[in-house]
């Protein structure tokens, strides 16, 4: 009769990963990058709105965390640095690249009729197609100031908490707090030009 | 646990609000206290409870828009290109050894600035007009003449014209040594060559070449 075994692989904290990484180990790249790629990439995507971007400012802020890891003292967890140091990235890339496509949003309107007024749907998130909607909503996003827009972000895509966005961006838990409220009005005053919320 | 005269609960600040919406204030717990006067304040204020409905709508319109995670093909390439910026950067050094070298760096800008510091201040104390008598210095501010001021028991000044000023300089441009200036208190005006009229004050001013004379408005009666 044959026995099956499950040899239990012992799971890695972060910190274990990163001091065999600086011993020379670069196999354990591959778990890291496994672990935080969507991650850094959702947060990437939002502050720059498309792929091609987002995947470079992911690159980036890999490489950049991996070759300062003098820099991370271990006061805070990996996920929170590693973050920090790719939504900087994506800010820095946004500013070098400077987009500023302007883009049509008649899409929204319910008809020519209707300049200037918002196209009251019932359930907005179903009538209107998804990436119209991610449009809509990254142009809401840039037009909140780096701050505003970075915190958000880090709250609602990373979903971290907010003493997490606190460390993360090195400042207080009160500061956090306000700029999710402003940042949140902000938007909602934005959207409500084009969908009713 | 209950409000008292609840209608004068002041509302809660931005970042009670805020954090309510995001679930950050428990039901249990030290929060809860904050919770419930935010709940309370909340069920009298429709206003505020628009706006905490709106939020939460904004959220289900944040979470529809997640973007599309890239293939696998794309993750191996992203991660092929991270080696070779990897490969590329230079190579972290472990913490002991960095330190040591950081140190060393700090001591060599510190012995680096201390010289400088040095050479400063023994260029400011060497005496210019040493200086020009170098063979070899050609610089053109050599043979500029040095500033002459005179002392104060060298100048009599015998009348004014012109604009005021809080203070009087008396010499020759450019100057050397030091500068005694004449304050306000130190000058009188005691004649002038055309009366004033009623509403005129009178002014000191400048020449066209120096030196420039300054005093006060004040006169002496």
């Amino acid at each position: 009769m044959a026995v099956a075994t499950s040899i239990a692989v012992p799971i890695l904290s972060d910190e274990q990963l990163l001091h065999r990484f600086t011993q020379g180990d670069n196999a354990v790249l591959d778990e890291l990058f496994q672990r935080y790629r969507q991650l850094a990439y959702r947060v990437a995507f939002r502050l720059l709105g498309n792929e091609a971007d987002a995947l470079d400012a992911v690159q980036d802020g890999f490489v950049k965390a991996l070759t300062n890891l003098h820099s991370f003292q271990g006061r805070s967890a990996f996920k929170t640095w590693l973050l920090r140091v790719v939504s900087n990235a994506a800010l820095d890339l946004g500013r070098q690249r400077c987009r500023k496509e302007t883009l049509s949003l008649d899409l929204f309107r319910k008809d020519d009729s209707d300049q200037g007024t918002p196209c009251s749907l019932p359930n907005p998130a179903r009538e209107m197609e998804r990436a119209d909607l991610r449009t809509l909503l990254d142009r809401a996003l840039e037009s909140l100031p780096e701050p505003q827009r970075c915190t958000f972000v880090l709250h609602a895509e990373a979903e971290l908490s907010y003493r997490e966005v606190a460390e993360t961006l090195d400042i207080s838990i009160g500061t956090v707090m306000s700029r999710l409220f402003y940042a949140r009005q902000k938007l909602r005053a934005y959207l409500s030009k084009w969908i009713s919320i | 646990m209950t409000v008292q005269n609840g209608d004068s609960f002041v509302p809660p600040s931005p970042e009670w609000l805020a954090a309510y919406v995001d679930g950050e204030l428990e039901a249990n717990g030290d929060l809860a206290g904050i919770r419930k006067k935010v709940e309370y304040w909340l069920d009298r204020n429709p206003k505020a409870q628009d706006d905490v409905l709106a939020w939460s709508r904004l959220k289900k319109i944040w979470d529809t828009t997640t973007p599309r995670e890239p293939s696998e093909k794309t993750w191996a390439s992203l991660q092929g290109a991270i080696c070779h910026g990897l490969i590329q950067a230079p190579q972290p050094t472990a913490p002991r050894n960095r330190s040591n070298r950081r140190r060393g760096l700090m001591v060599l800008a510190c012995v680096a600035a201390v010289i400088l510091l040095g050479l400063g201040v023994t260029w400011h104390l060497w005496n210019p007009a040493e200086q020009s008598a170098l063979p070899g210095n050609t610089h053109p501010s050599i043979n500029v003449e040095p500033f002459l001021v005179a002392v104060d028991d060298e100048v009599e000044i015998l009348s004014i014209t012109g604009r005021d000023t809080e203070t009087v300089v008396v010499g020759s441009l450019p100057v050397e040594g030091n500068i005694e200036l004449a304050t306000s208190g130190e000058v009188s005006l005691s004649w002038m060559e055309h009366p004033l009229k009623q509403s005129e004050i009178p002014l000191v001013g400048v020449e066209e070449d120096p030196p420039m004379i300054w005093a006060p408005p004040r006169m002496d009666p």
